[in-house]
């Protein structure tokens, strides 16, 4: 018999999103590993999902299972055969037990001389017999962030399973899941073409959906759905904010996507963009249309309903009179908010504990003031913007308290900025508000302002220190609290706007900040751990910049903590190596370093310095030393290595010609000395004899 | 369709499936899940198919009348079906269209909920309805009443009947929904809505509301002591409707709001398993 395809559909209530997707993402895999276990051959994999049906389909799955052919050892051939090769007791005894000819036993040399050995060959089952189990496998190994039971069943899943179609080819493959058995009609469309669709066979699946008004790709979905939302915006004269994670979750709530657009009332086209757009965003799944230069929102939307164009007009005004209502709470909101100042709130931030331990947001409030000002210093922040920073740190937390924040917790700083403007703070103050919140998610903007900055990193610093002290740091892939972003941030706003700070000592200070009560062990080893940490972040970062491992192995172990410093020094020594003179440098150092590692602390003293050559080396050494360390100043480090790697010959001449091992006790200790200050000189700024050059 | 029509059809429809047709329970309360014959009901073994309408009261919610869609308080229409029949979502469905809802011609969606509860210690898994974008019904999957697993599930379907004949009726602000001949939803509720909004937001005393979520809470343990659920379960409602009022007056912390919630949930849980250990006597 012939190959055919294997086509799985679940049919479901409507799934979560986050549940379609990480469906799609397990069951290739899954299919593919438990058919290769149990022997059947197959082509490509796929999974698609709706809200309504998980898919899986299997090309070109054998008819049966490969047999499989298993040898069993049994006695040693000497036992099993007499002088005159008859078989013995015991090869009759294994042939039996076995159930084949003690004729066909065969005789194989092993590691441990000759044994007798069964062939069995075991005939594979018809894939339609083998194929339940796999099923049964396949649905048990798949994992989902949210799980349900439902009436009298025990089963838990995302959402109730309705029906299953299982066909391997154009047969049922007879299967049960959460009390549904498999056949081979599936449901259409909710409204447009309820069915129920009879699939002839798996192979033509495809074609039955598309009479059934369901587009079952969710790949293809999304791609007509945004391009049909593009379109609507092109029609209103602008572009949709088409967000990734806003159109994923569009393309798993429909089956039969259709844009329409709807107007927003010109008196809503006051408030804040970002409420406008988190008010479709959230509240109805729609996307916000902005001119093609971006700088402003048009009053209209673009949504997608879930059927034809049957009656668009009428869910456009549906959808345009709830998205008033939306806004017009909105808009209550900000008028009831509007009672109290930013000022007036912060006493209720001490009723919001931050976390046990780390007292109250108040308390949080205020730790992130006194960070702020130890950073402006640091910084050599103008008084003016440190001024500023204070008052964004003093009212930063102030929108936690509001109804806006409430209602739509992303927008977590923009109410802040808005509300401050509302209140009479300055422009300043306000968006460094805003930017304190800055970056939320991995790629986003970063603050530009430095009090935003100041203020930015101040809360990171403490929130780390914080979960750091109370013992919370991420294990394996557990984060509860986001720390890693939070470091993430912390690093790219440095690097992204080139400050020069010593994070190991920054974590000092925020320590200090901490009440006693936060720490669950001692500060010295919670300060560890921060900076160790803090590094494993920042070398990922590198990394990510293309700067190889190996080199970057050799910078970060240098004090200071400097993000934006050892950067530099690692985009330097890549760039060093490349150059001719890198052999010079890396050779002498190897040869300096491993002697090096003897001479404790002693110092080199010139009176003791008899031969020529390493007389001759010291001097270059002194002569290059002042002349690197200016190049060293002034961040040269490329520069810096060129300098000293021209010492290389003055150290081949030393050691090709002086005996550093001198029995004279003094005279040896000296020539150590003098090596390990070569060799430090040569390295310079980084640990050069941890570079690896490999990778 | 007027307003009090929607209320007689579904009653028709949920009569028709078998269940037991009851009117609203006479003590406010946020929801219509909160009615004793929902959060008793989905507790136990036994089958249990109810529907009532139940005016929902939301201190929070209140708008003063001003917004088109959001009020103090609303009418909900509660079904509860335990064990959830396999067919549930089309029964609701065909009751959609026993209201005279066209569903080919509209977007009705099924989005994801994960529906709480914290106060009545419930949560379950399910979906917001949208019609055009609008939530007209919440629909769940019961997996905890009281702190305790539900076995068998209950399905839950609570709709929201002005959002629904709204959308029939096709106007733009709830209080000119069509009553009763020329009798508009705003002629009946307009002034109640706007005072207990100006009650709930302004007027209500913090420490005489604070002081009777105390006595209130009391009198529930003393019930439960005697192994009264019923009653017991009368005074977590008005507990609940007390810590409303607060949450409407802004009278809470955020920490103290946590405890108040605490306090509420520990008495539903108590009720629940008193109710559930009478069951075995």
């Amino acid at each position: 018999m012939r190959a055919r395809d294997l086509l799985v559909e679940l049919g479901v209530e409507d799934m979560p999103p986050s549940c379609c997707l990480t469906a799609v993402e397990q069951l290739p895999g899954l299919l593919e590993r438990l058919l290769r276990d149990c022997g059947l051959s197959f082509q490509e994999v796929v999974a698609w999902a709706t809200p309504r049906r998980l898919v899986v389909r299997a090309r070109r799955v054998a008819a049966h299972q490969a047999p499989r052919v298993k040898r069993v050892r049994g006695p040693a051939a000497k036992v099993a055969f007499d002088q005159n090769g008859r078989p013995t007791a015991a090869a009759l005894g294994f042939a039996r037990a076995q159930g084949v000819a003690v004729e066909d036993l065969v005789v194989e040399d092993t590691a441990g001389g000759q044994y007798v050995f069964a062939v069995l060959r075991q005939e594979g089952r018809p894939a339609v017999e083998v194929l339940p189990e796999v099923l049964t496998a396949m649905v048990a190994a798949l994992e989902f962030p949210k799980m349900m039971r439902w009436g009298t069943h025990e089963v838990r899943f995302p959402r109730p399973v309705r029906w299953i179609v299982a066909l391997w080819g154009d047969q049922v493959v007879p299967w049960e899941f959460a009390g549904v058995r498999s056949g081979a009609y599936t449901r259409g469309h909710r409204f447009l073409a309820p069915g129920p669709w009879l699939i002839p066979a798996a192979e033509e699946y495809a074609a039955v959906m598309e009479s059934a008004k369901v587009l079952v790709d969710h790949n293809e979905r999304k791609k007509v759905i945004a391009a049909q939302v593009q379109e609507a915006a092109r029609q209103l004269g602008g572009v949709a904010v088409t967000a990734e994670e806003l159109l994923e979750e569009v393309t798993f709530m429909v089956e039969w996507p259709t844009a329409f657009s709807a107007a927003i009332d010109a008196e809503f086209m006051e408030l804040p963009r970002e409420v406008l757009e988190v008010a479709l965003r959230v509240a109805e799944r729609c996307f916000a249309v902005q001119t093609p230069e971006g700088d402003r929102l048009l009053p209209a939307f673009v949504g997608v309903r879930d059927g034809g164009p049957e009656g668009l007009q009428r869910v456009a005004a549906g959808y345009r009179w709830v998205v008033r209502a939306r806004l017009a709470d909105a808009a209550f909101f900000i008028r009831k908010d509007c009672e109290l100042s930013l000022q007036d709130r912060l006493p209720l931030l001490k009723g919001i504990v931050y976390h046990r331990g780390l007292g109250s947001v108040a308390d949080k409030s205020r730790r992130v003031r006194r960070l702020s000002a130890v950073l402006c210093e640091l910084l050599h922040v103008p008084a003016e913007a440190a001024r500023c920073a204070d008052r964004a740190a003093e009212l930063a937390k102030a929108d936690l308290t509001t109804e806006m924040v409430r209602e739509f917790p992303d927008l977590e700083g923009c109410i802040g900025r808005e509300y401050a403007l509302r209140g009479g703070e300055s422009p300043d103050v306000a968006q460094a508000i805003f930017e304190s919140r800055l970056p939320r998610w991995a790629g986003d903007i970063i603050p530009e302002t430095t009090a935003g900055t100041v203020v930015a990193l101040a809360d990171r610093l403490d929130t780390l220190a914080g979960f750091f002290a109370l013992g919370e740091q991420p294990t394996g892939s557990q984060d509860p609290f986001a720390l890693r972003r939070h470091a993430l941030g912390l690093l790219s706003i440095l690097l992204g706007r080139q400050l020069r700070l010593d994070l190991a000592e920054v974590f000092h200070r925020a320590l200090s900040l901490l009440p006693q009560e936060a720490f669950a062990r001692g500060k010295e080893e919670v300060w560890r751990a921060l900076v160790e940490f803090v590094k494993t972040r920042l070398r990922g970062l590198l990394l990510e910049e293309g700067l190889p491992g190996g080199v970057v192995d050799a910078v970060l172990p240098r004090p200071p903590l400097d993000p934006v410093g050892l950067r530099l020094r690692a985009r330097h020594l890549d760039r060093f190596l490349r150059d001719p003179a890198a052999e010079d440098l890396l050779l002498a150092h190897r040869r300096a370093y491993n002697l090096s590692r003897r001479a404790g602390d002693w110092r080199v003293r010139p009176e003791l310095l008899q031969a020529r050559p390493e007389a001759e080396l010291w001097e270059q050494l002194q002569l290059r030393r002042e002349r690197a360390g200016r190049l060293l100043d002034r961040e040269d480090y490329f520069g810096y290595w060129k300098e000293v790697a021209a010492l290389r010959s003055a150290v081949d001449r030393f050691l090709d010609n002086v005996l550093v091992m001198a029995e004279d006790v003094a005279l040896r200790r000296n020539r150590l000395a003098l090596c390990r200050e070569t060799a430090e000189l040569l390295a310079g700024p980084v640990e050069l004899h941890l570079l690896r050059r490999a990778d | 369709m007027t307003f009090q029509e929607m209320f007689l059809r579904l009653e028709q429809f949920w009569a028709a499936q078998g269940c037991v047709i009851m009117q609203p329970y006479d003590i406010e309360k946020g929801a219509g899940t909160m009615n004793p014959a929902t959060f008793f009901g989905a507790l136990g073994p036994d089958p249990w198919r109810v529907a009532y309408a139940e005016p929902s009261r939301r201190p929070t919610d209140g708008r003063y009348g001003e917004n088109p869609i959001r009020f103090y308080r609303y009418w909900q229409y509660q079904v509860l079906l335990k064990p959830s029949p396999d067919d549930v979502v089309d029964l609701y469905l065909q009751s959609l269209e026993h209201l005279g809802i066209d569903l080919k011609a509209n977007d009705l969606r099924f989005v994801e909920d994960e529906w709480e509860a914290p106060t009545l210690g419930a949560w379950g898994r399910g979906w917001e309805v949208w019609l055009n974008g609008l939530e007209v019904t919440q629909f769940t999957y019961f997996q905890q009443m009281g702190g305790l697993e539900c076995r068998p599930v209950s399905a839950e379907i609570t709709y929201g009947l002005e959002r629904l004949c709204a959308h029939l009726q096709g106007v733009d602000h709830l209080f000119e929904l069509r009553w009763q001949g020329p009798l508009r939803y705003g002629d009946v509720y307009r002034r109640e809505e706007y005072e207990h909004c100006r009650y709930s937001f302004e007027e209500a005393s913090i420490p005489l509301v604070r002081e009777m979520f105390d006595r209130f809470e009391e009198e529930a343990k003393r019930c439960l002591e005697a192994g009264l659920c019923f009653p017991a379960y009368d005074y977590v409602l008005k507990c609940s409707h007390c810590f409303n009022l607060l949450e409407a007056r802004r009278a809470m912390s955020v920490s103290e709001r946590a405890a108040y919630l605490l306090r509420v949930r520990e008495l539903a849980g108590k009720c629940a398993r008193v109710y559930l250990e009478g069951k075995v006597r």
